[in-house]
């Protein structure tokens, strides 16, 4: 895809997670390397979120999950950042997208402590990676839906983290700023950083992701989407766990 | 021009009304500064109860012959801890918690009352307040309690912005949630406290919710609500003290009255600017945007 990919980033071994008597995700095996965009598909239910959720150490789980090669967590919490759905915020919040991006520092800033220098140039980087300079004292509320969605990917990169997990960033926006997202997502995933985007957008998922992981409890599909979607794994996505 | 003057400056040549002010000022500062979170938060309510939850503190402490400030802080305390005990329990919604924990202590509060003449004689100034005779010892705690308050609002001030705009950033950034959680709760006690003798129990909601939602449509950002807030609460309980003294009227409900006013203006300016409703604005955002650079 983009060279050489690098180590793995994130590595995913006999992951289990049941909800009481519920097993939302079983026997899940996969690995995401520095530098790889990878999208996570699978229809409602199939554990996508749970897989996150997993990942973020936000659910108790069987297995193994490994970030760059440590045990989940040996890095610490900044080790992976997160972008929540759009919609999963509160859209009129007072704060404006300077604040909003600097949250993406508070893994490194304890209670009370000053703003340094390097808090302020991760924001600033993180608001012109995206494209949001310019904007940088405008309130949420007035932003598109396309710029929050980028508002809060920055605040993800302000944490510098090696591994990137979005949930659902694809949904409700319309075909160009979608597009234009995964233009973004492409190049920082150059830059050396592992993506993992959860989506339905298959049709998208198609033509723009060169891999996909399907996912419906145990892992259904890994490779090239072209090629899964078109074989008879689609069946499986949507057949009933 | 001296009209103005002696209308406002003769009420202070009384010692009693410039301890008055002393207080309201206190509580127009630091109320509003926590209700911002809470009515960012959806805790109106909270404050509400958390008024009447003071009464078994207060009756108790007169019964006991001690400051009433304590009485109502042990009450709050246990109304917080009553709330973060019954929260644990993942069937019971918080605002369920919140009716339980307030009627559980302001009906304990009835009963002793209930029982004791003493208490019944001296009850309106409890539930509508009476600042005109609050004490320098009870200004006094009220300065230190209002200053822990403030300065734990300010020292928190991002975490509590991360935590309400977004929990689960907040938690995955390692922030205490359930431990700011409690202090928040800690700060409303505090606010109330002091809110006991000049708005009296019953409204020491006002003084939490009015202006922080009067600056909630003035502002922003949480910054400039937070002084939007605190500027609104000092005018109105200044304004309200002045105005309670010509009028006769009393203080508490004077001053919780001024700052509902304040809310009608800025109501009527932001509607005006506007001028339309903000399911109207959203519609009007872009539905596209320029694509990346």
């Amino acid at each position: 895809m983009h060279g050489q990919l690098g180590e793995p980033a994130l590595t995913i071994e006999g992951l289990g997670v049941r909800y009481g008597a519920v097993v939302a995700l079983e026997d899940v095996s996969c690995s995401v390397a520095e530098g790889e965009l990878v999208a996570l598909v699978g229809p409602n239910g199939a554990g996508k979120s749970t897989l996150l959720r997993a990942v973020l150490g936000l659910v108790p789980y069987d297995g193994a999950i490994a970030i760059h090669r440590h045990d989940g967590g040996a890095l610490g919490r900044a080790a992976v950042a997160y972008v929540p759905q759009r919609l999963d915020v509160e859209l009129d919040f007072p704060i404006a997208v300077a604040q909003l991006v600097l949250d993406g520092r508070l893994p490194f800033r304890r209670f009370g402590r000053p703003l340094t220098t390097a808090d302020r140039q991760a924001v600033w980087r993180a608001v012109a990676r995206v494209g949001l300079d310019g904007l940088e004292s405008r309130p949420i509320g007035a932003l598109s839906g396309g710029q929050l969605q980028r508002a809060l990917l920055a605040r993800a990169l302000a944490q510098q983290a090696g591994l990137l997990l979005l949930d659902e960033p694809l949904a409700g926006v319309d075909a160009p700023t979608a597009d234009a997202l995964i233009d973004l997502l492409q190049r920082l995933a150059s830059d050396g950083t592992a993506i993992v985007v959860c989506t339905h957008d298959l049709a998208l998922v198609r033509t723009r992701f060169e891999r996909a992981i399907g996912l419906n409890r145990r892992l259904i599909a890994d490779g090239d989407p072209g090629a899964m979607l078109e074989g008879n794994a689609l069946e499986h996505f949507f057949a009933a766990p | 021009m001296s009209h103005v003057y002696h209308w406002v400056a003769d009420p202070y040549d009384f010692e009693f009304m410039r301890r008055a002010l002393l207080g309201v000022l206190l509580v127009g500062a630091v109320s509003p500064l926590v209700g911002c979170w809470i009515v960012l938060r959806r805790l109106a309510y909270l404050g509400d109860a958390m008024g009447h939850a003071t009464l078994s503190g207060v009756a108790l402490a007169y019964l006991a012959g001690i400051s009433i400030t304590i009485g109502a802080l042990g009450a709050g305390l246990a109304m917080a801890g009553i709330i973060a005990l019954l929260t644990t329990h993942p069937r019971l919604r918080p605002d369920a918690v919140i009716g339980i924990a307030e009627v559980t202590l302001f009906a304990l509060g009835v009963l002793i009352i209930s029982r004791s003449h003493d208490i019944a004689v001296n009850l309106d100034h409890l539930l509508f307040g009476s600042v005109t005779t609050i004490s320098s010892d009870d200004l006094r705690i009220n300065a230190i309690l209002g200053a822990v308050t403030i300065l734990a609002i300010a020292v928190a001030f991002n975490d509590l912005r991360a935590l309400t705009f977004d929990p689960l950033h907040a938690r995955l950034a390692g922030i205490r949630v359930r431990a700011l959680q409690q202090g928040l709760l800690i700060g409303v006690t505090l606010a109330v406290v002091i809110s006991l003798q000049t708005v009296g129990l019953l409204m020491s909601v006002a003084m939490l919710v009015v202006p922080a939602s009067a600056a909630r449509l003035l502002t922003t950002t949480m910054a400039r609500m937070s002084g939007a807030a605190v500027a609104i609460g000092m005018a109105s309980s200044a304004t309200g003290l002045t105005l309670s003294y010509h009028l006769r009227s009393a203080p508490g409900a004077t001053i919780a009255l001024t700052a509902v006013g304040c809310l009608v203006v800025a109501f009527v300016i932001t509607r005006q600017r506007r001028g339309i409703s903000p399911a109207a604005h959203a519609a009007e955002r872009p539905a596209t945007e320029p694509a990346l650079p």
